[in-house]
């Protein structure tokens, strides 16, 4: 299967974690496209976010927790710091410490916007398990500029709100299924 | 193709800096983006040419704007870890010099410059010390001359201040007055501070070290790495030390062949 897609973002917040590790146990260890992570990290005083090393574990392509304005490479995972919202510039992550979003930084809402205006229709979008409603708006911008959005089944999420106010909010969501049938989803991007 | 919103925006930027000189043309695109977003959506305008058309005629919007467009948050020992970092720097470096001089650029209310002051304080060097505090805004350049801090605050910079490796009771830096804690008199002696703009100020001294954190995320990487390459490198002296934020790093600049990684972590740099 040929696909259009530059990048992958995922948006997650309560329960995501350990829908992650099991993510990257199963996508294919040479899955060729940038993935990007924003979680609702806990902030713990300006130091690194838990999540790369424990990601990390799961997985041989190269885990990062991005600096500013850092260069998106292929076959990369980054994962949005705490305390800083995540946007895309030029090719660039860019960091911002504009003030929280819906009490959320990193929002989720913020990342997917800009991952949109940047990546148009070649944005492949996933959100995961979360006990808010932080995603929705951005998925729906995402839709809007023609990328392919994939919400969790909130039946399979162990916090189906979030999954639940995207698809209340976005009416034209590409797919619902449950976590596992989205890392085949991914897998199946790069057979053929 | 470029989109509609980016012509708008480039062109209201570009009346910014003709009509009031304020230039944000190469500051972050996508986050200045949301900050106009925002101000349109709070100021209830229409639409970018909207808001265009209400700042050009009207002063108070431009103003109101300004305060969107400028984040001054700051912490006093911000990332602990960083100062401690630079408190064994210094030790290696400075012990056998007559002068330091030490450049905070972006400084806001100056939480950073009282930190400096307390650590240099405790390596009994500050006497030998100046510390040049800047920022491009006026009103935290003033606020940072009061001295006084929010006492509500006092209790996370105490941990800050352990966390940095501070040897004392960090009590005994200032006295609390109703609402706000007085640093004392003692700390701000050897700092001078100044409106600065970063984007179109030249060099001022020839500096040890030069401090400028969380201000670069706010730019672009071109205006970010002419900063770095003409005005930090030209005002270092060789040997001299460059301290970034949290998250922010060289490697997009020219410069990476010209400064040394001290702690990739912890943003320390050395100019060879
Ligand atoms: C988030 S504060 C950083 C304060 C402190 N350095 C810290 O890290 O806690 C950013 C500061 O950069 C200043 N700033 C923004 N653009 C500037 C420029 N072109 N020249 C000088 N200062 C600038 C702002 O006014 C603001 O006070």
């Amino acid at each position: 299967m040929k696909h259009k897609y530059k990048m992958v973002i995922i948006g997650g917040s309560a329960g995501s974690l350990s829908i992650l590790k099991t993510f990257f146990f199963k996508l294919n260890p040479s899955f060729p496209l940038p993935i990007v992570i924003i979680t609702h990290t806990m902030p713990d005083n300006g130091q690194r976010s838990k999540e790369p090393p424990i990601i990390q574990h799961f997985t041989s392509l190269p885990v990062i927790e991005p600096s500013d304005k850092e260069e998106i490479l292929p076959a990369h995972v980054y994962v949005a710091p705490a305390n800083y919202h995540l946007l895309f510039d030029q090719g660039l992550i860019v960091l911002s410490a504009d003030p929280p979003e819906m009490y959320n930084r990193p929002s989720i809402n913020v990342a997917f916007e800009s991952a949109a205006d940047e990546f148009g229709d070649e944005l492949f979008a996933i959100l995961l398990t979360g006990a808010n409603s932080d995603g929705a708006k951005g998925l729906s911008s995402i839709k809007q500029k023609g990328g392919h959005c994939i919400v969790q089944d909130p039946e399979d999420a162990e916090f189906p709100d979030m999954p639940r106010a995207a698809i209340k909010l976005v009416k034209d969501i590409d797919d619902v299924l449950p976590a596992n049938s989205i890392v085949q989803r991914l897998n199946s991007m790069i057979i053929g | 193709m470029i989109e509609n919103d980016h012509i708008e925006i480039d062109l209201l930027l570009e009346a910014i800096y003709r009509k009031y000189g304020y230039d944000f043309r190469n500051y972050a695109y996508s986050s200045i983006k949301r900050r106009i977003f925002h101000f349109i959506e709070n100021e209830s305008f229409k639409s970018i040419s909207d808001l265009q058309g209400a700042l050009l005629k009207n002063e108070s919007v431009m103003e109101k704007l300004l305060l969107t467009f400028s984040i001054n948050v700051t912490q006093m020992f911000r990332n602990p870890q960083f100062y401690t970092i630079f408190r064994k720097l210094a030790q290696e470096l400075f012990s056998n010099m007559p002068i330091i001089r030490i450049w905070h650029a972006g400084c806001s209310t100056g939480e950073e410059v009282y930190s400096m002051a307390i650590l240099l304080t405790e390596l009994g060097i500050y006497d030998k010390c100046r510390l040049y505090a800047t920022d491009i805004n006026e009103k935290v350049i003033k606020k940072a001359q009061s001295r006084i801090f929010p006492l509500s605050q006092m209790k996370m910079y105490t941990q800050n201040y352990l966390d940095a490796g501070g040897e004392k009771s960090f009590s005994e830096y200032y006295t609390a007055r109703y609402k706000g804690a007085l640093f004392n008199a003692d700390l701000a002696k050897n700092m001078i501070f100044s409106v600065h703009n970063l984007v179109t100020d030249k060099s001022f001294n020839e500096f040890h070290v030069v401090i400028c954190r969380n201000v670069f995320i706010y730019f672009n990487s071109d205006l970010q790495n002419k900063v770095i390459d003409n005005l930090f490198y030209g005002s270092l002296m060789s040997g001299g030390l460059l301290g970034l934020g949290d998250k922010e790093s060289l490697h997009l600049s020219n410069s990476t062949e010209h400064f040394k990684v001290l702690d990739k972590q912890l943003r320390w740099f050395q100019k060879k």
